[in-house]
């Protein structure tokens, strides 16, 4: 390329400044040993991400884990006494259960609560059988003299209560 | 095995290229960083990275001179924007801007140094497109096309930013009084007496 007066001029101080950064220039090695120092900080630092970030997948795999399983327990829990009280036979008359029997329900597999909403005359037909019902065992609680604790003597009534209880009458 | 042999002698040849090519890489490399020697040297190091671990690869479209300085502005311009994405890296480029501050020199190099740094300002004054294709041409001895292949511009456009950066260069420099005592200035002074 030829140049003119003010290109040999430009050229010439820029070769000033080459001159300048050739002195200035770091050694080839010392530039090459620096980036290969580099690279392998660079690869450790790489591989150590790698690690804490597995590490931290890891924990928050677990972590995920152990929430559905303490969920699935909950869920599962309050269904026992239930059941328990549905396998076991009803001694005498069964009532009318406000809980239909296990068996009658469909079989669920996923732990999910179903919000059963009753009608009005559901409920209190259920309330009237409740209070219908009875115990077995009741008649057990009944004794003789029942009649005589629970009412209050008066006048009079006095020796003919001795008088049916006098041993003679049993004799 | 072969391979890698081959590799292993790829490797030394590219070694022994950027050996050859070291200097004026640095230079470049400064011309990139706005003349921040540390901040070049850093460069220099990722591109030499780059280059010998394949993420840059020669393919012999251009000369192998031409291909380095265009990673070496790529990595540069990389390098800067990440910097500048650094909260406190700024605080960091400023104190590595190169000061004015000048080892004593004897009376001639202290006009040439004082000369250079006004140069230096009156570069860094021009347009970075313009300044680059001047470093280019006249610092490292490219011609027009292979500067607009580094550039990674059309060779008109080079030839512009070439045409554009010597004239405001050239007011730049006239501009300054140091450079008005020079044959540059008295040339163009018409109340000088030749």
């Amino acid at each position: 390329m030829k140049l003119t007066g003010d290109e040999k001029r430009i050229r010439q101080l820029f070769l000033e400044m080459s001159l300048e950064d050739q002195r200035r220039a770091p050694e080839f090695t010392s530039v090459l040993e620096a980036a290969g120092l580099k690279a392998s900080r660079s690869r450790k630092g790489t591989r150590s991400f790698w690690l804490a970030a597995a590490f931290a997948t890891l924990c928050v795999a677990m972590l995920i884990a152990a929430i559905i399983g303490v969920r699935h327990q909950r869920l599962q829990s309050p269904a026992e006494p239930e059941e328990q009280s549905a396998a076991a036979p009803a001694p005498g008359a069964a009532p009318l259960s406000i809980v239909p029997p296990l068996a009658a329900q469909p079989v669920r597999n996923t732990p999910k609560r179903v919000r059963h909403r009753r009608s009005p005359n559901q409920l209190a037909l259920a309330m009237k059988s409740l209070f219908a019902w009875r115990s077995p065992t009741a008649s057990l609680l009944k004794s003789p003299g029942e009649d005589m604790l629970k009412s209050l003597p008066r006048l009079g009534e006095s020796l003919q209560t001795i008088k049916s209880l006098s041993p003679e009458r049993f004799n | 095995m072969h391979t890698g042999e081959a590799s292993l002698m790829e490797t030394q040849e590219l070694i022994a290229q950027l050996e050859q090519h070291h200097a004026s890489s640095f230079g470049w490399a400064r011309a990139c960083c706005r003349r921040d020697a540390a901040e070049a040297e850093e460069v220099l190091q990722i591109v030499y990275l780059k280059v010998l671990e394949g993420k840059a690869r020669f393919k012999g479209t251009a000369s192998f001179k031409t291909w380095l300085f265009a990673v070496i502005r790529r990595t540069a311009l990389d390098q800067r924007r990440k910097s500048l994405l650094q909260l406190l890296t700024m605080q960091r480029v400023v104190a590595r801007r190169p000061n004015a501050v000048a080892p004593e020199r004897p009376d001639e190099s202290a006009y040439r140094a004082e000369i250079q740094d006004l140069f230096r300002t009156a570069l860094a004054r021009l347009p970075k497109r313009q300044s680059e294709a001047l470093q280019l041409v006249f610092y490292h001895d490219l011609n027009i096309q292979e500067a607009a292949v580094v550039m990674g511009v059309s060779l008109g456009s080079a030839r512009t930013h070439y045409e554009r950066g010597k004239k405001r260069l050239r007011k730049l420099l006239e501009e300054t009084e140091a450079f008005y005592e020079t044959d540059w200035g008295r040339k163009e002074n018409p109340a000088t007496v030749p």
